[in-house]
């Protein structure tokens, strides 16, 4: 074990570290050989670091030439339906793609908004106390339930195209792009209220009990005490949810709004190709990969301020 | 108190995107009154002042469900739907606007809510969309005259022979779904088409990106729109049969609001005086007619 020999051989499949590992290896063989104990283990020790750079710089260097293959077999077959120059260089599709992502963000902002409000509400519902609330939380539950189990493009599809039918007042003014809005706050409000939840019931009971022998009553109790505690805890999760939430506005094409997605298959129509998917791709990651690492940051300063104040 | 002034702020941006956003009607492509677009010298339509009761004044309203290729939108560099300006119905609803002495404007609908009749007639004057006419679409919307005769048409690499339906059966076949072509292939209602091997597609892109990868060996729909992509290969795909149907492409009105007896004549002198086929050969350049016919037995 002392000259990791099999390592070594290994890691040759991967020859640019794999040989000097092998090297290493033999070297460490020789040496135990010839009693140079000491000797022997350290450049044993140099074998086994070496096999290790095998693993770590040979299975990326793989995996990234694996993928350079795939762009690039059958005579770059996906490279040009994917990554089409002409498409990816035209100023035009950008923009008719950028006119499509405005209305993403749009969307996503004012479902966001909603869903903050509309998920507080049901998991204060959820959480009423007493036989008295009992029919409420029984029809909350029961909304959660539903709505968490069904997929947000058929929500999308039966609010979209089923409630105009209804010709119900408010909602007959409402346009395509207020139902998608209306379909993903109840999917997603589904999905937060839980979120909620999970972050009130974990606000300990002392808190309340203490609350309550202030002479605060259950709601002020819950206005001042708990929720505040609660909706700190949860933000992280929370804004988690809202990354599904940004992705999810690009089903509200199904509902005939002209979003990034059914610009991109309009584009992708007229090129005869399937570039503007990419595209379409890079604008949602331009937006969501910089909310992820605030998302991070925001993670890692809470969980600072947690254990400092211990 | 970080955590209220987040949300807070969350808050304060929807209702900014709100104000900023309350104008989100889907699409809004219009064009010009009298845009009777160059039909190659065929006869435009009598000059408008034809009353053609409108549902928003000095506009007739279309509706289309994207993409349509060549139907609406013609060229590589149309990319931006608010700024289509060639293809056959868009070209066609031009030329009814015209007649009407009304400007025209189309919006984007999802295809399978036009089919089902679930737009709302009072938001639109006429649906043209590649929609074929079938009885049972019919009894929720009413179809003009047909204007466009659509067979079935087999689009493949160039290699692949197609003599008989028998040929067609051992390949796997694309289609896009809620179209004719699904239907006749996959329900088994209509006697002899039900094949075996047949893949679904959301868009035409797709399934034409899935022909050139090879995933299907060909992809089924109307002849003149398989041409139009054939023609886009160049050379690299060939439509080499198609199949009688008998089916044909009509206008979608709402059910029974009238409108179907105010452009029905209009319509078929378009298909009479040849308007309609130079639009087809202006944009599909191929003639359906030279692709030759294979029998479906009926077994």
């Amino acid at each position: 074990m002392l000259t990791y020999r099999k390592a070594a051989t290994l890691s040759l499949l991967f020859p640019p570290t794999g040989i000097p590992a092998m090297v290493h290896s033999v070297r460490a063989g020789r040496l135990a050989r010839e009693g140079e104990i000491e000797s022997a283990r350290h450049e044993g020790e140099r074998a086994r670091d070496w096999s290790w750079y095998s693993v770590g710089f040979g299975l990326s260097v793989y995996i990234v030439a694996f993928l350079a293959w795939l762009l690039l077999t059958n005579n770059h077959a996906v490279a040009q339906v994917f990554f089409g120059w002409s498409t990816m260089t035209d100023a035009a599709a950008w923009k008719s793609l950028l006119k499509g992502f405005w209305i993403n963000v749009q969307v996503f902002l004012i479902a966001e908004a909603l869903v903050l409000v509309w998920a507080l509400a049901v998991a204060v519902m959820r959480l009423l106390p007493g036989p008295a609330c009992k029919p409420v939380r029984v029809l909350v539950t029961v909304y959660v339930d539903v709505f968490r189990g069904i997929p947000a493009l058929l929500v999308i599809l039966i609010v979209g195209l089923g409630l105009p039918q209804a010709h119900v007042p408010l909602l007959g003014s409402f346009s395509d792009m207020d139902y998608a809005i209306l379909a993903l706050t109840l999917t997603y409000g589904a999905y937060v209220s839980e979120v909620y939840r999970a972050g009130i019931e974990s606000v300990h009971w002392s808190q309340t009990a203490a609350a309550r022998s202030l002479g605060l009553s259950y709601t002020q109790t819950m206005r001042h005490v708990v929720v505040p505690q609660a909706v700190r805890r949860v933000i992280p999760p929370l804004l988690n949810d809202f990354i599904g939430l940004q992705k999810d506005t690009s089903l509200i094409g199904a509902l005939g709004v002209l979003d990034v997605v059914s610009r991109a298959r309009f584009v992708n129509n007229s090129k005869g190709t399937l570039t503007a998917y990419s595209m379409g791709a890079i604008l949602f990651l331009l937006v969501t990969i910089p909310f992820t690492r605030w998302l991070d940051w925001l993670i890692r300063r809470q969980q600072a301020k947690t254990l400092a104040g211990r | 108190m970080k955590t209220s002034r987040l949300i807070v702020g969350l808050l304060a941006a929807g209702l900014l995107a709100t104000a900023c956003g309350d104008d989100s009607t889907p699409a809004a492509g219009t064009a010009a009154s009298g845009g009777t677009t160059a039909a190659g010298g065929s006869a435009a339509p009598a000059a408008g002042g034809n009353d053609c009761k409108p549902v928003k004044a000095g506009v007739l309203s279309v509706v289309t469900s994207l993409p349509g290729p060549n139907f609406w939108g013609t060229t590589k560099a149309e990319v931006d739907p608010d700024a289509i300006k060639s293809g056959i119905e868009y070209d066609l609803a031009n030329m009814l606007a015209g007649w009407c002495g009304l400007k025209m404007e189309f919006r984007n609908e999802n295809f399978d809510a036009i089919v089902a009749g679930q737009i709302d007639p009072k938001s639109y004057d006429i649906v043209l969309s590649q929609v074929t006419i079938t009885d049972d679409r019919a009894k929720v919307v009413d179809f003009s005259v047909p204007y466009f005769k659509a067979d079935q048409g087999l689009l493949v690499n160039k290699g692949t022979t197609v003599k008989t339906w028998d040929d067609v059966k051992k390949l796997t076949v694309g289609v896009q779904a809620s179209t004719t072509a699904e239907f006749d292939v996959t329900s088994g209602e209509v006697p002899g088409w039900k094949l075996d091997k047949v893949k679904s597609f959301p868009d035409l892109a797709s399934a034409y990106a899935a022909l050139s990868a090879g995933t299907v060996d060909a992809v089924m729909i109307d002849t003149p729109i398989n041409l139009g992509q054939a023609a886009q290969s160049g050379g690299k795909e060939e439509v080499v049969a198609q199949f009688k149907t008998g089916e044909a492409y009509g206008a979608i009105f709402g059910k029974g609001n009238g409108k179907k007896a105010i452009f029905d004549p209009i319509i078929q002198s378009l298909v009479d005086d040849g308007s309609i086929n130079a639009l087809i050969a202006k944009y599909l350049g191929g003639d359906p007619s030279t692709v030759p016919f294979v029998d479906v037995p009926a077994s």
